[in-house]
């Protein structure tokens, strides 16, 4: 008895933290405010201009109280928020963790999307539709004072992770009007958000005082709510660059700190790829990428890993992986050329008459997409490579005739029984071991940096134009809103998924048609899909001509010429299912040459290895005349 | 007698050796598909051998306090592996997806030591 009253107290005290307190308090406040904009709606005449406006800002006001509970809606239910403020009517997913199954269909409904509703459909606008929008999010709500939500408040474990989301968020989508319709409310929202979190980070003190954020931290978020309070409210003007580097960048290496202090631990899949040693956002250890590793995954002797790498680097130039034994890796991925083709828009097909239907992708930060190929149709960089190798349009092997030839060579026979030891599972050489070695070499084009990553890591100096490049990119530009930051590709915070867009890439440079690429539609067939490709990585551009994924654009002013124009649509095309804003962007000349400048600063200082200097000698005479890196 | 009892030991070890492992496979499951599983499995097997079961037990008696995985361990290891929870050691963590996949079918399908132990049945990842 006095043990349950002693577990009764215990509960009933840990239900009434002042911290839980302000969570319950700030949920209902939200609700409230939705509750009054459904009333509005109901009573608004959406006919008219004024009715309109009153409901729209009911909208502004409930975002408000939506944007200072972000924070912990985000994190703890990542789904479910979607309901209540997503950022399309209909999002495809295949999450990291997910990458076996096939894509989920996401519902979005919210605030955002009932905003998006009031603005485009004109005299079509359905008043039942509208409320729909808001009761779907109202209802989503509820979830977030389930008891499997709620009980994780009782740990400070949740806080850094919602934290460290929240700071990610800061630097890759708050500012950027990314699920904000009205670019006039972005900095507002910034700004009363800050404030409003400074208020969580108060209750969440008094109620863990044994795991407190630290002074340092809350001194320079202090600084940092300072210096937005003082930016301008038009997000064109504000100062992203500052911002991220100055305040969010160096308060999340003081989180990341904090999290392997109190050694959190976390019951979320957010932080499934997110690794807690990494001190910069722009520190390329933040989550982890691709698997290089494959079959050699349990592998920790470095010797051994090193000899893997070179018999991985052999296996890139040796044209035995090709069906004609002349055909490599670097005849499309130059090993010069930042491992792309910059001469031809799409490679030439087996046959060496025909063209393959895509440009060929740099291996450079390849690693960094969860899903690979334009169309994601694989899901692991092994998978990828053997599909090449056996392609009958890309280097036209046969597994078995490839190892066949690959073992004929006693360098590469040696080396693979070796390696075969620390694959105990395996009983012979697979074209795995041989897949994975390859992988495992490329991976190392992908660990280098560029000068604004010094810039945000070591504070080495960026041109001026650089810097208002970057504000473009993050704001009037719009780039940012899919290219998210670090890796400027498209995987958003916490970088679990690869995004796919639609925005109208035409057939030729005169626009007389429409790419007939089908992309992502080939491996999941829904109308958003039709026409989808996975966002491209921004790194290296200048390097990496020709420009989307039938190589139809030579050079960066084409590129962004097309973004200006508002994608395929903009440019009279028609593409019904188009994600990209239609509208034009108004670049200016001069503002064109700083986003220019500012693509340029992601030019990294890639290494390039030389060749090897000779391959090895097979038993079979005539292949012996094979070249390192052979023909194209 | 000293002798027999070093004999009956060297015969017990050998036996906790060589523990054949069998598998529990559905009827239902596709006869196409039973050699490309089984291919699967003793993959399965061999990496839990050499990379879990010094603690994991299975093929050794494992450590106290370390879970054996029944079906029900097992799906809470699994998740507990997809959120990185730290207390999670790093071997499963390093593992490629392949054979992490080869590792849990092993386990799902091979029948228990002391079946009346534990319930097998299929279960849904989370």
């Amino acid at each position: 008895m006095v043990l349950f009253s002693l577990i009764c107290l215990f509960a009933f005290k840990a239900e009434h933290t002042p911290y839980n307190e302000y969570y319950q308090s700030s949920l209902s406040r939200f609700s409230t405010e939705q509750e009054k904009l459904l009333l509005n709606i109901k009573d608004a005449d959406l006919t008219t201009p004024a009715g309109i406006g009153v409901v729209k800002t009911g909208i502004k006001q409930a975002r408000l109280k939506l944007k200072a509970i972000d924070f912990w809606l985000r994190y703890l239910e990542p789904v479910v928020y979607k309901k209540i403020n997503g950022p399309l009517p209909v999002e495809w997913e295949n999450e990291v963790f997910e990458k076996f199954e096939k894509p989920y269909k996401r519902l979005g409904a919210g605030l955002s999307l009932a905003e998006l509703y009031l603005n485009n459909k004109g005299s079509d606008l359905q008043k039942d539709s509208l409320l729909q929008l808001i009761r779907i999010s109202q209802n989503a709500l509820n979830t977030y004072t389930a008891d499997s939500v709620t009980s994780q408040l009782k740990t400070p474990d949740h806080f850094f992770l919602c934290n460290r989301l929240y700071l990610l968020n800061l630097a890759a989508i708050y500012t950027t009007g990314f699920e904000c319709p009205d670019n006039g409310n972005i900095i507002p929202e910034l700004k009363v958000m800050m404030q409003d979190v400074r208020k969580i980070y108060a209750s969440f003190g008094q109620s863990f005082p044994g795991a407190k954020l630290s002074d340092d931290y809350l001194e320079l978020y202090a600084r940092a709510m300072t210096f937005v309070n003082v930016q301008p409210d038009d997000f064109e003007q504000f100062d992203h660059f500052t911002f991220l580097k100055e305040y969010v960048n160096p308060l999340f290496a003081i989180n990341q700190r904090l999290i392997r202090q109190y050694n959190v631990i976390s019951v979320s899949f957010n932080d499934y790829t997110l690794n807690n040693s990494c001190n910069s956002i722009f520190d390329k250890s933040l989550y982890t990428p691709q698997n290089s590793m494959g079959i050699y995954s349990l592998i920790e002797d470095t010797a051994v890993l090193s000899e893997i790498r070179a018999v991985g680097k052999l296996l890139f130039y040796d044209p035995l992986l090709s069906g004609n034994n002349s055909r490599t890796c670097v005849s499309c991925h130059k090993s010069k050329e930042y491992f792309t083709d910059t001469a031809m828009a799409t490679s030439f097909n087996f046959d060496h008459i025909h063209f393959l239907p895509r440009n060929t992708p740099s291996l450079v930060n390849v690693i960094y997409n969860h899903l690979l190929m334009l169309d994601g149709r694989h899901i692991s960089l092994q998978n990828q490579a053997k599909d090449v190798m056996t392609n009958p349009a890309e280097m036209g092997g046969k597994k078995e005739d490839i190892m066949d030839k690959i073992l004929s060579c006693k360098e590469y026979k040696t080396a693979f029984r070796k390696f075969l030891k620390y694959t105990p599972e395996e009983k012979e050489i697979t074209f795995d071991h041989i897949a994975s070695a390859i992988t495992y070499y490329y991976k190392d084009f992908s660990g280098y940096y560029s000068p604004f990553d010094d810039a945000m890591n070591q504070n080495r100096p960026l041109s001026p134009d650089a810097r208002k490049g970057f504000n473009l990119f993050m704001s009037k530009a719009q780039c940012a809103t899919c290219h998210y930051v670090p890796q400027f590709n498209g995987v958003p915070p916490p970088y679990i998924g690869s995004e796919f867009e639609v925005i109208g890439v035409p057939a030729d440079i005169s626009y007389s048609k429409l790419s007939e690429d089908s992309g992502r539609y080939k491996i999941n067939t829904a109308y958003e899909t039709m026409n989808a490709f996975r966002t491209g990585n921004l790194r290296n551009l200048e390097y990496t001509k020709p420009y989307m994924h039938n190589g139809v654009f030579t050079t960066l002013d084409q590129v962004i010429d097309f973004y200006d124009a508002g994608g395929g649509t903009g440019k009279k095309l028609s593409v019904p299912n188009q994600s990209l804003s239609t509208d034009s962007l108004k670049l200016t000349a001069t503002e064109k040459k700083e986003l220019l400048s500012f693509l340029h600063s992601l030019n990294e200082a890639v290494i390039f290895e030389n060749p090897p200097g000779s391959l090895p000698v097979s038993s079979r005479k005539e292949l012996n005349s094979r070249r390192v890196g052979g023909d194209y | 007698m000293f002798l027999f009892t070093l004999l009956c030991c060297l015969v017990f070890c050998q036996c906790a050796h060589h523990y054949k492992v069998t598998y529990n496979i559905p009827d239902n499951y596709p006869e196409a598909k039973r050699d490309e599983l089984m291919a699967t499995l003793e993959k399965g097997k061999i990496l839990f051998k050499t990379n879990c079961s010094e603690c994991h037990g299975i093929f050794t008696k494992g450590k106290a306090d370390v879970t054996n995985f029944t079906n029900a361990q097992l799906d809470n290891y699994n998740s507990r592996f997809l959120r990185r929870d730290p207390k999670n050691h790093g071997v499963i963590n390093k593992m490629s997806q392949e054979q992490m996949n080869e590792v849990l079918l092993f386990l799902k399908f091979k029948k228990p030591r002391n079946p009346d132990s534990v319930k097998v049945m299929p279960r849904k990842r989370f």
